[in-house]
Formats: structure tokens, C-alpha cells, sequence
């Protein structure tokens, strides 16, 4: 070990409670910037996902509405990484009538097989079964409550061309979005194409894919691979505003992380700044006995960088602790997570190696006086 | 008079006058030559210099005229970093305040000039030696306490092994027993004749004690800043 790293070492081990003050304060810094910048992640992570809900990261569709060459789509959609569910869907729009009131509706064919199930009504579904046979529909929440349909019920679905089909309702869900609870029908594939013709056609490819934050440039690649006949949507353009509001919301994080960090250096430059003039009777006596400059500045660099790392693992513990209490505690009402955690590693990491350079760079303002400092001065003044 | 290879420091036409908001002149016109090998001690009253001259000698401070040289070389030019050299391979301090590192056990302290040659890299034969000179100086029980732990006499034991540890040519003391008591003290002194003799280590003691000035091969005076008398003492013996 070369010696300014040994003497540093001892120098933090003699000032036990000093050292001890100065790390948890690198660690204060540290895990508030930390918990700040994955709290803040992890709301717009929540947000997004309560936005975009169970609703395909992208849709594929054509101008004509009809698709008709499935499986030789999603062999080409396989190609491209990233994806993980693929789900052909025939949707139509039309009206529920009822005795007071007519109300708008989607009608989604899809297939119930669980690999693919986009919506998972499976674990959705608050009541009933799924409506796995012929005419069978799930409706939900909202749209029971209005209409009063239950559970074994009829329903009347009126396409826009006036053709009428009785649905019978097999079961409710509930997808936690009011638009979609209060508009949206669910059948199997078979009822849908007897409703709405063509049968073995679909009108949307929807597609879901792992990373959602990079939903648009997946959506690029797949639209070269399938060819311009058909049109790619992404969440990310249909909620562009949404987006650019929550960029603004980062960019403060990010200037409250940067305030934090600054507090950080000026807080250890200045005890270190004393610690200088505390160990100024060791630092004249090395250099008496001929420790170089450079080498004494060097004891107050790695002084700096030792505290920095120590202060930096505790705070980067503490601000992840920090945060899993947060999640664990901070529940709604029916036992859910109020944030879905999201840690971005890579700003963790980010995050540490900054501290650990600031806390280095503190030991610039002791390390120049030790430089300076004359051994003559210590010796005379005993 | 020595021939001139056996002077291990020498001192020309130097003056030193501190300057801060008044200058105090100290030191007029100083010219010193110390013979390899010697025991010298300098005495004179508090205020007289002493302390201003050792400094010098030890290049922790410049004088404001004249020469010093160490081994034939004048220090007038050197920088921080090449003094800091000279002064690890060739000098030995041992002052009144003993300057341990408190942060460091005995053997450590020791250890420190050539830990600071090496830049850390201490072999074990370094160790080996420095093991032996704690056991010079009567030290071995203590060599693994921390040095703050230990009693002022041991202290300056530990120093005074610490200032051989690179053997340098000459050890430079400054009242080396200032704050010890008498039976202490002349243990000390008995330990620097000894080593005197035995190693051929030059030694420089600022005393202001005369008993001890007197068991030294050369007592050098100064009264106001200049030698006012300068007396060898020929087949001096180490004090039993
Ligand atoms: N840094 C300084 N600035 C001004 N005067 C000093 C300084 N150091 C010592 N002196 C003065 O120089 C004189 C000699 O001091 P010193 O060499 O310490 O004498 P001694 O060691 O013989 O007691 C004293 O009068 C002292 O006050
Ligand atoms: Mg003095």
C-alpha cells in the first residue's frame, strides 16, 4: 500500500466520530438523491402504466381495416426482439340499447388463449366467467352499473348498418380505467366474426413489448419488417403532451440531485479543511523526515475519495432501503402499490460515481494547504 | 582542523533575521564546519540562537545570507522535493516536542523514513532493523502499542530510533530531553554517545544543560546570535 493511502487510512481512523459524521453526511446526500430520482421514476413509471393501462404499447392496422394474412404478420413480428405478446383482435364499434338510454360501445374479439392475453380479464374479472362460448360477452364495471345488466343477462348490440345481435353476459371485469370499463365488450373470436363478417380476417394486430419507453422505435423496426401497407401506433406518439409534461418533471429531479450533490462537496471540503489543520503538527513532521508535497496532498485526496466510497455504498443503501419502505408502506386502500417501483440502474450507478468524484474533488481546498504547508512552521511553534 | 571530505555540514557567512511586521536579526555571520563522526553540542542561553542554527543546519529553514552546505553541496538552490530527499537520506531529527504519529504503533513511527523512501513498500528486512533499533533504544515490549500511549521518555526513545532508522549521517536533537526528568535524560544522552560510538553517527544536541555539553567531543557557545566560544574536548567517554 503506498504510504499516503496508509497515512490516510490512519488519519480516518483516529478521528473516528469526525469520519463517521462526514460519511453519514455523504450519505444523507447520496440517498436523497437517489430516492428522489427513482421515487420520481417510478411515479412516472406508475403514471404511464395507469395511463396506457392494459391497452397494447402498439396497434397495427391498415386502411382498409382488414387483416387478412395473419400468421404470415406475426412470423415477421417474431423476428423483431423485444416483444412479448402478439394478439390479433376483431373490433367493432356499435350501440348497447337499452329501454332509457343508448350507449356507445367497442366490441373486442380476441382470443382468450393465455400466452397471448394482452388484458389478462382472467385475473380482471370481478365476477362471472369469461365468455368463452358462442354470444357470450364480458362487459365492464362501470357500463353493469349504468345499464344494470348482470351477470346471465341479454344484451342488445346494434352495429352503425342496423343489424342487431342479443349478447348474453358471462361475466364483468374491471380494468381500472373508466373509459374503458364503461365502453368496452369482450367476446371470443368466433362471436365477433358472426358478427361483424369476415371470418379469419382481423381488423388490428396489437402488440405488446418489453421496454414501453422504447415502444416507438420497436414500432419503426416492425413497420420495416412488415412493409408500408400497414400502419404501426405507439403509445408513446398518443401521449406525446403526457410525455413532454413528465420530461419536465425529470429535469427538475435532476436540478434538486445536482443542489444536493453541491451540498455534499462544500460540507466535506470544509471539514476536511480542518482536519488539515488538525493533523498539520503530522503533515510538518513527514515532511521534516522528507515527505514530499505531492505525496502530503495525495493523504487528503484519498482522505476524500475513502469517505466519498464509504459515504456513497451507505447512502446508495439507504436511498434503496428508503425507497422499498416507501413501497411497502405506501398502499391504496385495497392493499395495492400506489408506486410500481422502476430503478433504473444505470442512474444508480450514475448517481454514485458523481459522489464518489465530488467527494474526491473536496480534497482539493485541504490538499493544497498541506502542499503548502512548512515543516519549519510546525517545528518552531512546537 | 578536519580535511575538508570529512565535513559532514558546513555553515558560510550565515545570517538570519526573521522578517514579519518588525525584523529581528538573529544569527550574525555564522561560519561552521561539523567533522564526520563527531559529538557536538551547542549551547548558549534561551534566545540565543540555537534552535534558528539547528534548523538551518537541518535546511528546514534558509538563511537570509550565506551558504549551507550538506555533504559538500550547497542546499541554496534545491526545491521542496529535493530538500525533502536530502533530508530523508542524510538527516535524523530529534526534537523537544518528539513528534510522534500518534495515528501509528512504535514499530510504525519507526518505520516511517523508509516507508517514506519506498513509498510504503517496507520489506521485511526493513522490520528486522527496525525491531533492532527499538531494541536499542530499550523499547521491544512496546513496539506494537500506539505511540501515544506511551510515556514522554519512551517517546523520545522511539524518535531517536526513528531518526536512525535510514542511518543517516548525522542526527540533529533540539533539546531532545527538554521535557524529561534528570535519570531520563541522561539515559537519553547516554544512548546518543553510545550510538555515536558504536554506528560513527555524527550528532548535533542543542542542550542548555552544561553537564551534558561537557561529555561531548565539541561544545560550540552562542551568545546573541555568534559563537563566542568553540572547545574540543579531547577522549571524552559515553557516561556510564
Ligand atoms: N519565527 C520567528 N520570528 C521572529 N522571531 C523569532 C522567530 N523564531 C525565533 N525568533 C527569535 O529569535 C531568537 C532566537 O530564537 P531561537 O533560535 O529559538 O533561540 P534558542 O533556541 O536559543 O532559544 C529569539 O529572540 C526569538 O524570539
Ligand atoms: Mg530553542
Amino acid at each position: 500500500m503506498v504510504l499516503s493511502l496508509k497515512i490516510a487510512i490512519r488519519f480516518i481512523l483516529k478521528s473516528k466520530w469526525q469520519s463517521l459524521f462526514i460519511i453519514f453526511g455523504i450519505a444523507v446526500g447520496v440517498s436523497v438523491a437517489i430516492f428522489i430520482s427513482i421515487l420520481i421514476d417510478s411515479l412516472q413509471y406508475t403514471l404511464i402504466k395507469g395511463t396506457i393501462g392494459n391497452a397494447p404499447h402498439l396497434t397495427i392496422t391498415t386502411d382498409s381495416n382488414k387483416i387478412t394474412n395473419y400468421n404470415d404478420l406475426k412470423s415477421k413480428i417474431d423476428k423483431v426482439s423485444g416483444i412479448t405478446k402478439v394478439y390479433p383482435a376483431v373490433d367493432g364499434n356499435g350501440l348497447l340499447i337499452t329501454p332509457n338510454k343508448n350507449y356507445p360501445v367497442l366490441l373486442k374479439g380476441v382470443s382468450f388463449d393465455k400466452a397471448n392475453d394482452i388484458y389478462q380479464l382472467e385475473t380482471r374479472k370481478i365476477e362471472g366467467r369469461l365468455p368463452l362460448a358462442r354470444s357470450e360477452v364480458m362487459i365492464g364495471k362501470d357500463l353493469s352499473v349504468s345499464t344494470g345488466a348482470k351477470v346471465g343477462d341479454d344484451i342488445s348490440f346494434t352495429q352503425a348498418n342496423g343489424s342487431k345481435s342479443t349478447l348474453l353476459v358471462s361475466g364483468i371485469y374491471d380494468l381500472k380505467i373508466a373509459t374503458v370499463n364503461n365502453a368496452w365488450l369482450f367476446t371470443n373470436l368466433a362471436t365477433a366474426w358472426a358478427i361483424f363478417g369476415n371470418e379469419g380476417t382481423y381488423t388490428a394486430v396489437n402488440i405488446q413489448v418489453k421496454d414501453i419507453f422504447n415502444a416507438d422505435q420497436t414500432a419503426v423496426t416492425i413497420n420495416k419488417q412488415i412493409g408500408s401497407n400497414y400502419k404501426v401506433d405507439n403509445w408513446k406518439a398518443q401521449n406525446a403532451q403526457l410525455l413532454a409534461g413528465l420530461q419536465g418533471q425529470s429535469t427538475s429531479s435532476y436540478m434538486i440531485q445536482v443542489f444536493v450533490l453541491l451540498s455534499v462537496l462544500i460540507s466535506i471540503a470544509s471539514i476536511l479543511s480542518i482536519s488539515v489543520t488538525q493533523k498539520s503538527k503530522q503533515i510538518g513532521i513527514l515532511k521534516a523526515i522528507g515527505l514530499k508535497n505531492g505525496k502530503s496532498s495525495n493523504i487528503f485526496y484519498f482522505q476524500g475519495f475513502i469517505l466519498g466510497f464509504c459515504g456513497t455504498v451507505l447512502g446508495v443503501a439507504f436511498g434503496l432501503g428508503l425507497f422499498y419502505a416507501f413501497v411497502t408502506f405506501a398502499k391504496t386502500p385495497d392493499g395495492g402499490n400506489i408506486v410500481e417501483p422502476l430503478i433504473k440502474w444505470n442512474i444508480v450507478l450514475m448517481t454514485s460515481v458523481i459522489a464518489l468524484a465530488v467527494s474526491s474533488f473536496a480534497g482539493i481546498i485541504p490538499a493544497r494547504k498541506a502542499n503548502k504547508l512548512s515543516p519549519i512552521e510546525v517545528i518552531r511553534n512546537g | 582542523m578536519a580535511d575538508k571530505k570529512s565535513i559532514v555540514i558546513e555553515l558560510r557567512k550565515i545570517s538570519k533575521t526573521y522578517s514579519g511586521t518588525v525584523e529581528t536579526p538573529v544569527l550574525f555571520d555564522i561560519d561552521l564546519a561539523i567533522v564526520k563522526g563527531s559529538l557536538n553540542s551547542i549551547i548558549g542561553q534561551s534566545g540565543s540562537g540555537k534552535s534558528t542554527l539547528l534548523n538551518l543546519l537541518g535546511t528546514l529553514d534558509k538563511p537570509s545570507l550565506g551558504d549551507v552546505l550538506v555533504n559538500g553541496l550547497i542546499v541554496h538552490n534545491m526545491d521542496d522535493d529535493r530538500l525533502a530527499k536530502l533530508r530523508n537520506q542524510t538527516m535524523g531529527f530529534v526534537f523537544q516536542f518528539h513528534y510522534l504519529l500518534p495515528e501509528f504503533t512504535v514499530l510504525e513511527n519507526v518505520l516511517i523514513p523508509i516507508s517514506i523512501e519506498k513509498n510504503g513498500k517496507v520489506s521485511e528486512q526493513d522490520r528486522q532493523k527496525a525491531m533492532e533499533l527499538i531494541e536499542l533504544v530499550g523499547l521491544s515490549e512496546k513496539m506494537n502499542v500506539m505511540s501515544d500511549s506511551i510515556s514522554g521518555g519512551q517517546q523520545q526513545r522511539t524518535a531517536i530510533a526513528r531518526a536512525l532508522m535510514n542511518e543517516p549521517d548525522i542526527i540533529l536533537a533540539d533539546e531532545p530531553t527538554g521535557n524529561l526528568d534528570s535519570d531520563t535524560s541522561r539515559s537519553i544522552y547516554k544512548l546518543f554517545c553510545k550510538i555515536n560510538r558504536d554506528l560513527g553517527t555524527t550528532f548535533i544536541i542543542v542542550t542548555h544543560d552544561d553537564r551534558i555539553a561537557a561529555q561531548t567531543d565539541r561544545i560550540i557557545e552562542l551568545k546573541d546570535g555568534r559563537i563566542v566560544s568553540d572547545k574540543i574536548n579531547k577522549n571524552v567517554a559515553c557516561p556510564i
